[in-house]
């Protein structure tokens, strides 16, 4: 009876562990490649040896990509819009979670079905926009443009997560005479937490990638963003594939350590976020 | 509870701090440079071509903080300048290097001036500069091309006349007419690309070649000697992931398949007024017919690399290929063989024997200029300035020869440094009867239809003559001119 | 005493109300001003023939839509899109599914937990223009990494690209591969959300673990699903740079989506009004979509 769990087991694990490799192979061979030569990745693409070693393409990629002002542009506009995004989605999530009215209900599933617009249809109009709201050229134009796109899923996640928590609590502070607001704040803003971490992390990342914003919105030279950046090193005539790699890992790394941190809260905050949804 | 306050906190603050010290950063990188930089300064006027000027390129970003501090050793001119800065979005990937080193040369000579040179990335820039035009904020200097998209730039008033400045007096009258829109001249031209074919010698001479395919029929001839006496079974390969070059080969049909009966000129005049029959012509069928079964499978997908790569691994012994790419093709070939005397380049032999060889041949991309109605007196004179320091044949040497490409103004002896299989090419390529190459030509939507109709023809999915049929009839509606 | 408790309610509620507008104001607001007036201006636009560059723009009726039914390739472009949207999140949420199944047992197994939950997220970290580029270098005829393997393998080198239907059995490969993090760790938030007392109460029955699996596992997950169909199907209607990135829409047009033709119009040929037509199409397709499967899985939920 042991024996045939253990097998069993045991293959599972294999299983899963192939699958992983799977998964995880192609960051190898750009995680390699980030310290080859373009030559080097084409011809020798899974190995590397010491010949083939080399550290030059990480100054090259940081003086091509502005690597240090890129990542102080991108860095902000990503923590000022989850700022923003944070406080509407949770201010709007309680009113619908809570308040009983019908309109609520409404503006949430009107809310919602605004993330079926393909953002790449409005990239012109939303630059039109930002010129005649003078948001051009400034930092303030794509964190205004990534709030109001990315408000939807967040509300989605707050508003299920706060249908969650027990009425209970929150009952007795009404009847202990708590303003709504000060409900808000005191009893549920404390148990937050773990879906302000997951809403990090999922609008995070895509604010942190985001290419098309920035491009349309911001001057490369005045403000230079990671991934704009990246996206000199390919051309139709050739991708500079060594110091694209390099790009990929140096823009990546905030995104690894923050998902790093934030991984367990992560979880919790889908669980409650999602499930109730 | 709290340990997850202070995690937060932890990242907020590592966060926080890079943000911070972004501006540190750029600081201190700044610092170190310019020990080295003005050493690396000074001798820039002289040929260094091995450096790429990664050092110099440090001034640059300096000089976008304190331009008024760096003292030149000898100032252009005298005059008081308020500090200007010029964004030239015409870098292309494979001269950035060399294009740094003309940069540096240049704010050395006029410290006033700060280039802004941004990278031109994948693709024709259509989303870029889409974007930059809705918001009236386009780069002073953006490639141009005979496309859609800069033909409704020039329509728009969005581009200068290029004839203001003076270094287009230098470049031929046919490169000059080449860039004609509206009336005006709308680019100058980097160089003059032209078609090449690269061979692999070693093993052409293991199928008993010991000299180039002259014409279409040693071609095929060739091809089939070394799918049957070596391990090559499918010796032809060429870029066809892209539009230039998988358009390059049906050109080239084309072009030996009309060019003689209707004369140089003619093709393009009908194609671009969509009268040009392609079907007309069933050689064009013909031939391709008897190259398709050597042409070197994934070809259809190609990219420029893997061409590269495909010749320097040896899987494909002959291709096609813009001049542009010969140095990193002849390179690549000479690994292989370890022998660059065994990596040789010859024009298309697309002709047939006993006729006179048609090639295909354009000018290539150029640098436009923008207008601006807010532009400064000093940023008119700082782009003139930069736009003619640009083609002073000692800068224009270096990113020519980083390109590869034919210089299209006159050279001092010497300057011109082409690939030793390519030079001789050159004077062969000027005296050739040609036909412009196809994206000066099209519409966007013919080329996004010929061409994949010609890489479906290619990987064996699509009839070539089908494809010929379609495009004859496509062009009879999307065409550029009336 | 009733009656006042009541009116106190009916106070407290209007507070509530009140208080609850303010609330909604910001995200309101902020939608409402970069989302719905573009989208508003997309389908305005739909009925121009702008060309998003100079000021002239001239209303032109249903003469954008009109045509639309005879653009080349449009019945191919229909089903590419469809086949890349369904086989893509089906394939997803099938694999994140047994994925976050193995990854639950709550750190029974002999690989550490945490570090597979970080492998399998970690692509999606990774932005759509490296993530494309990277698959088109590795399905490579020649070069790839990934018949390298094959060969090494001792098997044929596969045609990625070139092979009409593999092309777009490689594109839904690289999305997915991209999607499946953030499928999984939904996946598994739902799958803590289940109560073990009830796995309890049914091996006290006697339920075996398929049993177990079928009977609670699957129904109590309904609502991820939902939840993963929905943000994967619309997110791979709305993606355009990843698939093209790896096929550029060959061979032929079988793999060109909707999204990316209206990225063509919209920049390369400069008919804005087309591009914005298609917008409007892609949109209803969407909402059609998400609308069916709410429906079928509001009736799936109700049964758990």
């Amino acid at each position: 009876m042991k024996k045939r769990f253990d097998v069993k087991k045991f293959a599972e694990e294999l299983i899963l562990l192939v699958a992983t490799v799977f998964m995880l192979a192609p960051i190898y061979y750009f995680a390699l490649g980030a310290f080859k030569t373009r030559k080097s990745i084409i011809k020798h693409p899974l190995i590397i040896t010491k010949e083939m070693f080399t550290l030059g393409n990480f100054p090259r990629a940081i003086k091509a990509m502005k690597y240090w002002k890129a990542i102080r542009n991108t860095g902000s506009i990503t923590v000022i819009s989850l700022i923003l995004i944070i406080f509407c989605a949770s201010l709007a999530g309680f009113a619908i979670a809570r308040v009983r009215f019908r309109l609520f209900e409404l503006y949430y599933s009107l809310l919602v079905t605004c993330m079926v617009v393909p953002f790449v249809a409005c990239v012109i109009p939303l630059v039109v926009q930002a010129v005649n709201l003078g948001t051009h050229n400034s930092l303030l134009g794509p964190i205004l443009i990534q709030v109001g796109w990315n408000i939807p899923f967040a509300t989605f996640l707050f508003t299920g997560f706060m249908r969650g928590i027990s009425r209970d609590l929150e009952d007795a502070a009404y009847i202990d005479g708590c303003s709504t607001f000060g409900v808000y704040s005191r009893i549920f803003l404390p148990l937050l937490a773990p879906v302000t971490a997951s809403c990090c992390i999922v609008s995070g990342i895509g604010i942190w990638n985001d290419y098309l914003v920035s491009l349309s919105i911001l001057s490369v030279t005045d403000y230079p963003t990671l991934m704009v950046g990246m996206n000199g090193f390919f051309s139709e005539k050739g991708n500079e594939l060594g110091y694209a790699f390099a790009g990929i890992l140096l823009a990546s790394i905030p995104m690894i350590i923050l998902f790093l941190f934030l991984q367990k809260y992560f979880i919790k905050g889908i669980a409650a976020g999602s499930v109730k949804g | 509870m709290k340990k997850r306050v202070l995690s937060l906190m932890l990242v907020l603050a590592m966060v926080l701090s890079l943000v911070a010290c972004g501006g540190g950063g750029a600081a201190s990188s700044a610092a170190e440079a310019p020990a080295e930089s003005k050493e690396e300064a000074a001798p820039a006027e002289e040929e260094k071509e091995e450096e790429p000027a990664e050092e110099a390129e440090a001034p640059a970003e300096e000089e976008a903080e304190e331009p008024a501090e760096e003292q030149a050793e000898e100032p252009a001119d005298a005059g008081e300048h308020e500090n200007v800065v010029v964004d030239a979005y015409i870098v292309a990937t494979e001269w950035g290097d060399a294009f740094d080193e003309i940069e540096a040369r240049f704010e050395e000579k006029y410290p006033w001036i700060d280039i802004q040179g941004i990278s031109r990335g994948g693709g024709n820039g259509g989303e870029q500069l889409s974007t930059w035009a809705a918001a009236n904020t386009l780069p002073d200097l953006i490639p141009g091309d005979m496309n859609e998209l800069c033909k409704t730039f020039v329509h728009d008033g969005r581009i200068e006349d290029f004839s203001q400045f003076a270094c287009s007096e230098q470049i031929p009258q046919a490169y000059k007419d080449a860039f004609m829109v509206d009336g005006i001249l709308m680019a100058e031209t980097y160089g003059a690309a032209f078609s090449c074919m690269f061979y692999n010698m070693e093993i052409l001479n293991e199928a008993g070649w010991d000299k180039v395919p002259e014409n279409w029929q040693e071609l095929i001839q060739c091809c089939a000697d070394i799918a049957e006496k070596t391990d090559c079974k499918q010796p032809f390969t060429v870029a066809a992931g892209k539009t230039t070059t998988s358009w390059m080969l049906f050109e080239l049909l084309i072009a030996n398949a009309c060019g003689e009966e209707l004369g140089q000129g003619a093709y393009e005049e009908a194609f671009k007024k969509g009268t040009f029959e392609f079907n007309k012509y069933p050689e064009i069928v013909e031939k391709f017919n008897q190259l398709q079964p050597y042409i070197l499978t994934g070809s259809s997908a190609y990219t420029e690399d893997d061409v590269t790569t495909a010749m320097t691994d040896g899987l494909a012994a002959i291709c096609l290929a813009g001049n542009w790419n010969g140095n990193a093709i002849l390179d690549g070939i000479a690994d292989y063989t370890e022998d660059p005397a065994l990596a040789a380049a010859s024009l298309p032999c697309f002709q047939d024997e006993g006729e006179t060889r048609w090639i295909s041949a354009t000018a290539e991309t150029g640098m436009c200029v923008t207008t601006d109605p807010n532009r400064t007196e000093d940023e008119k004179e700082a782009i003139d300035l930069f736009v003619n320091f640009f083609w002073d044949p000692e800068q224009y040497r270096v990113i020519q020869n980083t390109a590869g490409n034919v210089p299209v103004i006159p050279m001092p002896d010497g300057y011109v440094v082409l690939a030793e299989q390519m030079t001789p090419l050159v004077s062969e390529m000027g005296s050739a009867p040609f036909v412009t190459m196809g994206f000066n030509l099209w519409t966007e939507e013919f080329k996004d239809t010929a061409n994949r109709d010609i890489q479906d023809a290619m990987s064996g999915h699509m009839d070539m003559q089908a494809a010929v049929d379609e495009m004859t009839e496509l062009v009879k509606t999307s065409h550029t001119e009336e | 005493m009733d009656n006042n408790n009541r009116k106190k309610m009916s106070q407290r509620q209007k507070n509530q109300i009140i208080t609850g507008l303010f609330f909604i104001l910001p995200s309101l607001i902020m939608t409402a001003v970069f989302v719905v007036i573009p989208a508003f201006t997309v389908f305005y636009y739909s009925f121009t023939d702008w060309n998003g560059i100079s000021p002239h723009k001239n209303f032109v009726g249903l003469e954008n839509y009109r045509k639309l039914a005879h653009l080349e390739g449009f019945g191919t472009m229909m089903m590419a899109t469809l086949v890349f949207a369904v086989g893509m999140t089906i394939l997803t949420i099938v694999i994140a599914f047994i994925v976050a199944l193995a990854l639950d047992k709550k750190g029974k197994g002999r690989i550490n937990r945490g570090f597979l939950r970080s492998a399998w997220f970690f692509p999606t970290l990774l932005s759509g223009v490296v993530v494309g580029i990277l698959w088109r270098t590795m399905y490579n005829y020649n070069n790839g990494v990934i018949n390298k393997i094959i060969v090494a393998c001792g098997g044929q080198k596969i045609n990625w690209l070139e092979t009409v239907g593999l092309t777009n059995f490689a594109i839904i490969f690289g999305a997915t591969w991209a999607r499946i993090g953030i499928c999984v760790v939904i996946f598994m938030a739902g799958l803590q959300a289940i109560s073990q007392d009830l796995y309890e109460a049914a091996a006290l029955d006697g339920a075996t673990a398929g049993q177990a699996r079928r009977y609670i596992t699957i129904p109590l997950m309904a609502p991820s699903i939902t939840i993963n169909m929905l943000t994967t199907s619309i997110a791979a209607y709305k993606s355009y740079e990843l698939p093209y990135l790896i096929s550029q829409g060959r061979p032929g047009t079988t793999t060109l989506l909707l999204s990316q033709r209206i990225t063509f119009f919209a920049f390369n040929t400069n008919e804005y009004g087309r591009s914005s037509a298609l917008a409007v199409v892609l949109i209803l397709i969407i909402t059609a979509f998400s609308l069916v499967q709410l429906f079928v899985m509001r009736g799936r939920e109700d049964d758990a």
